[in-house]
């Protein structure tokens, strides 16, 4: 069996009061060894939840998760697991050299020193205190703190918040050195352009059900709209009624629209506006793909309420 | 044999590895190491030593007993507490819990760190007390006080242990001041509680502290005359319900 992850009919539900509120409903999910899976969603969706419970950080109410073949994350699973959780800091007197070389402690087969010093760029920040660092750099010594066991199984959770270009091309290349080793991880990011690159498969989230689960190459292919941009006078009224649109941001004269049909969209936006300016068609990316699904499965549950 | 052995060896490292970096920490906060260590050395010199010289030696001696109690509670409550708290609030506590290092190595090495702040303390009052405050004991009884003061710090420990898992970071200081503070002169430990009035005599039955000190004078022959079952009781009392809504916290910590 290959599936290192098996999540079972998950439901998961919030008590505050009187009101529950269900963040899972119903979820299904398995993951091989070996994939890079991004779970994407708005916030909310379900996906730091998710996580916590396959982390044993929540206690499951319905369904089962398996990891490695086994229900409860023993001591021995933890072994197996490197975490980077959202929102999670270390001490700020504590040295970076100081809080890997304990973290390294915990593992029976720890990863060299100086590799991880080498694969995160921490050499010239490792005598420095915790609390010294900026942003990005604490979300590396986090990163290197996750891997610091050698993890067969990587959860990050939203790992690139606070990280400047540089930094994130070290994560980036760090996900990518342990995909080629055939490492698995779990990634939940807002940033899409990171799922796209990073990710073999992508999870979309939505009022904590899956609402699509391919690679990010079969969802962009899936939802291949069009994307058109250009100035015009219109109102964001008229753009809104023009022919096979589907979705429009507007930035002052600027417009961003989204067509199922953009042959169809340029001609009649054309034709009520002669004067449109700097007009571009492209395909759309991860994110757009991302927009459209969220919505249309919005309405798409809008129509079953009414119906 | 060989591999338990090794395995042995590496949890015994790890302990250290964890020991060594939250006694570093604590080094390193001097807001924390300052207060703590000066304040009863500073109280005893004044109280215990100048503004006692003509009470003489059972003054210097009982204040050295009372001080120590209220030395080595800050460590206890504040080391435990204020970081335990602060550590739980950053994600730390998560961390760690996630990860396949026992509770207790973290739980221990806060508690020895703890321990060794009041060892300090505790030593400083004794020399402070034999140099300047002409305090004469046994070596039994030197070794007994010592003892009891460090096996004394356990409920407090298991206090701030409490408070620092159900308390945010932000308000654990001030909680712990609410305790720390009251409880201490409260229970005589600034002031004999023989001469409060009734009522408030009474009131300092209730404390921790007061059962601690009370143990501590009855090894220098100054105790109120209680029996000695009712301190150990009270105190054990307390480190068993403290513990307990301790080790709550912390699985409410580990699912929440």
């Amino acid at each position: 069996m290959n599936s290192i992850i098996d999540i079972n009919g998950l439901s998961f539900q919030y008590a505050s009061g009187k009101i529950q509120h269900q963040v899972l409903d119903d979820l299904s999910l398995s993951i091989n060894r070996g994939q890079i899976v991004c779970l994407l969603g708005a916030n909310g969706a379900g996906k730091s939840t998710l996580i916590n419970l396959m982390l044993g950080r929540l206690k499951t109410q319905q369904g089962h998760i398996e990891i490695f073949g086994q229900r409860h994350t023993s001591r021995e699973i933890r072994q197996r697991l490197g975490v980077m959780l959202q929102n999670a800091a270390a001490p700020d007197r504590a040295k970076v050299c100081e809080l890997l070389e304990l973290f390294r402690s915990y593992y029976d087969a720890p990863l060299p020193l100086t590799q991880l010093y080498h694969d995160l760029q921490l050499d010239s920040i490792r005598e420095q205190y915790f609390g010294s660092l900026s942003g990005g750099q604490k979300q590396l010594v986090l990163l290197a703190i996750a891997l610091c066991g050698d993890p067969e199984l990587l959860f990050l959770d939203e790992p690139s918040v606070g990280m400047d270009v540089t930094t994130r091309r070290v994560l980036w290349q760090v996900i990518e050195r342990y995909k080629s080793l055939g490492k698995t991880i779990m990634l939940t990011t807002h940033y899409l352009e990171e799922a796209d690159a990073l990710a073999d498969r992508v999870v979309v989230l939505k009022n904590g059900k899956i609402i699509a689960d391919d690679t990010p190459q079969g969802l962009k292919v899936a939802f291949s709209h069009k994307l058109l941009k250009a100035k015009t006078s219109l109102s964001m009224d008229v753009v809104r009624t023009l022919e096979a649109v589907i979705n429009v941001t507007q930035y002052g004269r600027y417009f961003e629209v989204t067509s199922t049909n953009a042959a169809l969209t340029v001609a009649k936006w054309q034709a009520i506006d002669p004067h449109i300016d700097d007009l571009t068609i492209s395909n759309c990316d991860l994110e757009q793909a991302f927009i459209q699904l969220t919505d249309d499965h919005t309405e798409q549950n809008n129509e079953e309420k009414v119906a | 044999m060989n591999s338990l052995d090794n395995h042995q060896v590496h949890r015994l490292t790890s302990f250290v590895h964890e020991l060594k970096l939250d006694i570093k920490m604590a080094l390193r906060e001097p807001s924390f190491i300052w207060p703590t260590l000066a304040f009863p050395l500073m109280f005893y010199v004044f109280f215990g030593i100048v503004f006692s010289d003509h009470a003489g030696q059972s003054s210097s001696t009982y204040l050295m007993v009372s001080y120590g109690v209220f030395g080595i509670m800050a460590p206890a409550l504040f080391g435990f507490g204020a970081s335990v708290a602060s550590e739980r609030d950053k994600g730390w506590l998560a961390i760690k819990q996630i990860s396949p290092v026992s509770p207790w190595q973290y739980m221990i090495a806060k508690l020895i760190n703890a321990i060794l702040f009041s060892l300090i303390i505790v030593v400083g009052l004794f020399i402070l007390g034999a140099v300047f405050g002409d305090v004469v004991l046994t070596r039994l009884q030197w070794l007994s006080i010592a003892g009891l003061m460090l096996l004394g710090s356990l409920p407090f420990c298991a206090i701030g242990l409490a408070i620092g898992f159900w308390v945010k970071a932000k308000s654990a200081t001030a909680v712990l001041n609410l305790i720390f503070l009251p409880s201490a002169f409260l229970s005589g430990l600034a002031i004999p509680v023989m001469i409060f009035p009734t009522w408030l005599q009474k009131a300092a039955m209730m404390l921790p502290p007061y059962h601690l000190s009370q143990l501590g004078l009855h090894l220098v022959d100054m105790s109120l005359g209680q029996p000695i079952w009712l301190h150990i009781a009270f105190l054990l009392v307390t480190l068993f319900i403290a513990s307990f809504i301790a080790v709550k916290g912390y699985q409410h910590c580990q699912t929440n």
